[in-house]
């Protein structure tokens, strides 16, 4: 029944082990769920001590069989090497829970266990992989216990002590993850100069902001709640430049019934290979810096803040369509999941180069023109007719969140004129073309609004779902922001309360740490790391010595206090490898002893020592005797050597070195 | 003593499990490395970590603990001598399991389910002493794979112990058993004494007890008959051993001699005999288990001597010499 016991054991723990296999989609479920029910299946008749020998010989045509299918999984049915060769994982850790003579090698199950559990580790990305780790190696520590247990009692031909295991675990996998904790950061990651990793790491999923805007398909927003960006500012500019609206890119053009980027990806390069400061316009105004943490894996697209001049912390940026979309650019052609960089931010800025700007060049059908007419016909500029429709859009048309609530596809026009209802791009586009029947020129902005402030971390977090399109209107100066959506109904607006705020944050600051610490850690941070030390300890230096100056300490002095403190511990490490390497009386005896032709061991007992010396050589008997005593007596003895005992055993050593 | 499996030179050795562990973080290590997978790198980062945990549980289980000699019986050469060991852990934090105490003095490695931290435990052992004389048990060699297997350690104990070890007991009838029966028949047996059968009968005398006046006797003769009483005298042996070795004859034979006079007295002892152990410097004379230790320990401590006198040996007394009949008359001369 015991080994029932261990063996249940070893298939809880198999079974764990592919746990997140679930989850991560890199196995179909379905799989997962077989091998589960399998290891379930053998638990039970396990437990009530049935019979395996059938499914054991069934296993064992099926290991013959299961070579060829291997290749056929690969090639065919899972389209994918590694798929197929998880499939085999499992058809090995079930052959082994089968095979009577596979079961006993445990080394070689804990071997197959550990590769399902790298499996799940490595295709998963999610926090909750943290609590399986820790679930895994109490339950894995447990059977390396029992192991141990087991391997040591066979060694003298016992039966294994049976005890409790994973309460013993449980305390072992304390320090194991503090350890782990403090390993994780300093382990060499790829990129450094030693070593340079061959493949990539794993992408996720992208903005989600698209392309162009085609009405003519139904349109969606994401739900995603991942962290795209996120935002510091000092406080006094919280005020002013909140809600934030990042850019991601324009739609300055029609073209074949859909809205355009104009420009693309042809633009203005400015290179700062120091990574310095890159002015792409110019203040006017409140002037305030922010950091901006971006996590948009392989996108090249900066997302700056409406407002910015200034970019710094990036080499080559390429400014597009007259500051349109920023585009970031890396030396290699690598992609960066991760970027971080300040910007300084201005109210209002002017572009650095002044550049007429063009009207989009819509169809405009004459009632939308005569709309357009009627609505900015008492307006004095197109700041004025901007706000004008701005307004009118805004309270008397009907915002609706989900673009699906349409029903159909609606185009400008239509919603303009008839249907009066639309999400935030329709509004925006609307906006555009009323604006384009006036010859002002104006474009749609996509990009993400408002954010959430988590007071945990002191940033504002921009989500996949605050996506978002309002419009700039050219003055004739500058661009002006502009937004025709209903301010209660922007992304971010609906209200919460204080208990629902508290946890998002705690959760999002979880998720932060998370991806900014582990998931995305790299090389940079390691260097980041290491200059941060650097920088603590000149710190704490330069501020010891500032505490010395003022106590009235001249140079010399502070000098000999540094002296000392670098002293300390070189003195100690010098004392400790002293005394690791001090001989005792006995260990000197028994090496002069052995150029006078006794040799011994280190298991040679002093009493055995002296017998040869009194068989082999009696006339070094007087001289032996008092250092074993010594020894003995300093080793042994209740109390200490008496200190002539001592320096006759000294003596003896001197005159015995001298034979 | 049979195999140990478990006995390796140095301090500590990987296992198979160990190996295989460790094998598997380099692959796990090369695989994150290579991807730049931080997941992987969480993995890597927990497998070194319990590697870490397993050689700091392992050394700071072993280093801690103390080994005390708590008891001995009576120790044979060439039987196995029962002890008490007491195993004391003095870590704050670390409770090894599955010790294994082993040494060359042990008849068997005793396998120790476990030493919670600042508690001791008490092992039976059996050691085995190949020859006579005092015997140091300086250490014992610990062994552990706890906690995980990944590892054997190794740490050699001091134990603090003398024994003195009696001399190898030998077989019945290789010894001088009848020589020795004949010389118990041989010693006086009646004299007067303490017993309580009567041994014979005298006047009285100035000063005599009347205790041990005999009433009856005195009242048919008409004088004072005193009785006296016999002595209750057991069957006594004498043995003189002579430590003399000639060059001629080997330290086995010497070794065998000893063993002999060793058998012999304890054959007497165990029959409540009482002996007269004869040494060229030491007479030990005694009644049974009273002088049993020291009778032993004298034999056990017993040199061979290149040289010297024959002791005084009384009539009725075994003489173990190894020397020769004729040089054995010239020194007795």
């Amino acid at each position: 029944m015991r080994s029932a016991a261990r063996e249940i054991h070893f298939l809880v723990l198999t079974g764990f082990a592919a746990l997140p296999l679930y989850l991560t989609q890199a196995i179909a479920p379905v799989v997962v769920a077989a091998f589960h029910a399998a290891l379930l299946v053998i638990g039970l008749a396990l437990a009530h001590g049935g019979s395996l020998r059938f499914l054991s010989r069934v296993s064992r045509i099926a290991a013959m069989a299961y070579f060829p299918f291997f290749f056929f999984d690969a090639a065919a049915l899972s389209n994918s090497l590694i798929r197929a060769s998880v499939h085999l994982l499992f058809f090995i850790a079930l052959y082994q829970a089968l095979d009577p003579e596979s079961r006993k090698s445990r080394p070689q199950r804990m071997l197959v266990i550990f590769l399902l559990f790298i499996t799940s580790l490595a295709t998963a990305t999610h926090q909750a992989i943290v609590i399986f780790v820790l679930g895994f190696a109490v339950l894995a520590f447990a059977q390396l216990m029992r192991l141990s247990s087991e391997t040591s009692a066979a060694d003298l031909d016992r039966e294994p002590v049976s005890r409790p295991v994973v309460r013993a675990a449980l305390v072992f996998v304390l320090p194991t993850a503090l350890i782990a904790i403090a390993l994780f950061p300093v382990l060499p990651r790829r990129g450094t100069p030693i070593f340079r990793g061959i493949t990539r790491g794993l992408d996720s999923a992208a903005t989600g902001i698209s392309e162009t805007i085609d009405f003519r398909e139904n349109r969606r927003i994401s739900s995603d709640p991942t962290a795209i960006a996120r935002v510091w500012m000092p406080q006094d500019a919280i005020p002013f430049f909140i809600p934030l609206r990042l850019r991601a890119t324009v739609y300055d053009g029609w073209e074949e019934g859909e809205w355009i980027r104009l420009h693309r990806r042809a633009g203005e390069r400015i290179v700062d290979p120091e990574g310095g400061t890159i002015t792409i316009a110019r203040p006017a105004g409140y002037s305030r810096a922010a950091r901006i943490e971006q996590h948009t894996p392989g996108k090249w697209r900066l997302l700056l803040p409406v407002g910015t001049w200034a970019v710094s912390g990036l080499r080559e940026i390429n400014l597009v369509g007259a500051y349109g979309t920023a585009y970031f650019t890396t030396a290699s052609a690598d992609s960066v999941d991760e970027l971080t960089y300040e910007v300084s931010m201005s109210r209002e800025i002017d572009p650095l180069v002044a550049r007429p700007a063009g009207v989009v060049d819509y169809p405009i059908d004459p009632e939308v023109g005569a709309m357009a007419q009627r609505l900015a016909s008492g307006a004095r500029g197109p700041r004025e007719a901007a706000s004008i429709i701005e307004r009118t859009l805004s309270s008397e048309f009907e915002y609706l969140p989900d673009p699906s609530d349409l029903g159909r596809a609606v185009s400008v026009d239509e919603f303009l004129l008839e249907t009066r209802r639309g999400h935030c791009e329709y509004f925006a586009a609307g906006m555009v073309v009323l604006l384009a029947a006036l010859d002002i020129p104006a474009r749609i902005v996509g990009g993400y609004y408002g954010g959430e402030l988590n007071p945990l971390i002191g940033s504002f977090v921009i989500r996949e779902r605050d996506a978002h399109a309002w419009v700039e209107v050219f003055d004739g100066r500058r661009w002006v922001v502009f937004d025709p959506t209903p301010a209660d109904l922007r992304p971010g607006s609906s209200s919460r309360n204080l208990f629902r705020a508290y946890l998002d944050a705690v959760r999002d600051s979880a998720s932060y740490f998370w991806d900014r610490y582990i998931l995305t850690f790299g090389s940079d941070d390691q260097v980041d790391l290491a200059m941060r030390a650097i920088l603590a300890v000149r710190n704490a230096q330069r501020a010891l010595g500032e505490r010395l100056r003022s106590l009235g300490a001249s140079a010399a002095g502070s000098l000999v206090v540094w002296w000392v403190a670098l002293a300390l511990p070189v003195a100690l490490a010098l004392t400790l490898l002293v005394r690791s390497r001090r001989r005792s009386r006995f260990e000197r005896l028994a090496r002069i002893l052995a150029e006078l032709g006794i040799t011994s061991t280190r298991a040679t007992a002093p009493g055995e020592l002296l017998a040869r010396v009194r068989r082999e050589r009696p006339d070094l008997v007087p001289l032996v005797e008092p250092i074993v005593e010594a020894y003995l007596r300093e080793r042994f003895a209740p109390v200490p050597a008496p200190s002539e005992l001592r320096h006759a055993a000294d003596s003896a050593l001197r005159r015995l070195a001298a034979h | 003593m049979s195999a140990r499996p478990f006995a390796f030179k140095g301090v500590v050795r990987l296992t198979r499990l160990g190996t295989g562990y460790l094998l598997f973080t380099l692959v796990i290590g090369f695989a994150a490395l290579n991807t730049g997978n931080n997941s992987l790198y969480i993995g890597l980062a927990f497998m070194l970590g319990g590697l870490v945990v397993s050689g700091l549980a392992s050394k700071g289980g072993l280093e801690h603990i103390g080994v005390e000699l708590l008891s001995v019986d009576e120790a044979w050469a060439g039987r196995p001598v029962h002890a008490m060991l007491r195993l004391r852990s003095r870590s704050l934090v670390w409770s090894p399991k599955d010790v294994i105490v082993a040494s060359e003095l042990l008849a068997a490695p005793v396998f120790v389910s476990e030493v919670s931290r600042r508690s001791h435990v008490d092992v039976p052992v059996r050691f085995l002493f190949e020859r006579r004389g005092p015997a140091r048990l300086h250490r014992v060699d610990l062994y552990t794979r706890y906690p995980f297997g990944l590892f054997l350690k190794k740490r050699r104990a001091r134990l603090d112990g003398d024994v003195v070890v009696y001399p190898r007991l030998l077989e019945a009838g290789s010894v001088r058993r009848g020589e020795a029966r004949a010389a118990a028949d041989a010693a006086p047996r009646r004299r007067a004494g303490g017993g309580s059968e009567i041994f014979a009968f005298r006047e009285y005398a100035r000063g005599d007890s009347l205790r041990h006046v005999h009433w009856k006797k005195s009242a048919s003769l008409g004088r004072w008959v005193m009785k006296q009483h016999e002595e209750e005298v057991s069957p006594s042996l004498i043995v003189a051993v002579d430590p003399v070795r000639p060059s001629s004859v080997s330290e086995e034979r010497f070794e065998r001699m000893i063993s002999e006079a060793a058998t012999l007295l304890l054959d007497a002892i165990e029959d409540g005999a009482d002996v007269t152990l004869i040494l060229p410097r030491e007479r030990i004379r005694g009644r049974a288990q009273r002088i049993r230790r020291s009778v032993f320990e004298a034999l056990a401590l017993l040199e061979a001597e290149p040289g010297g006198d024959l002791p005084v040996v009384p009539r009725g007394a075994i003489l173990f010499s190894l020397r020769t009949e004729g040089e054995r008359e010239k020194r007795s001369a």
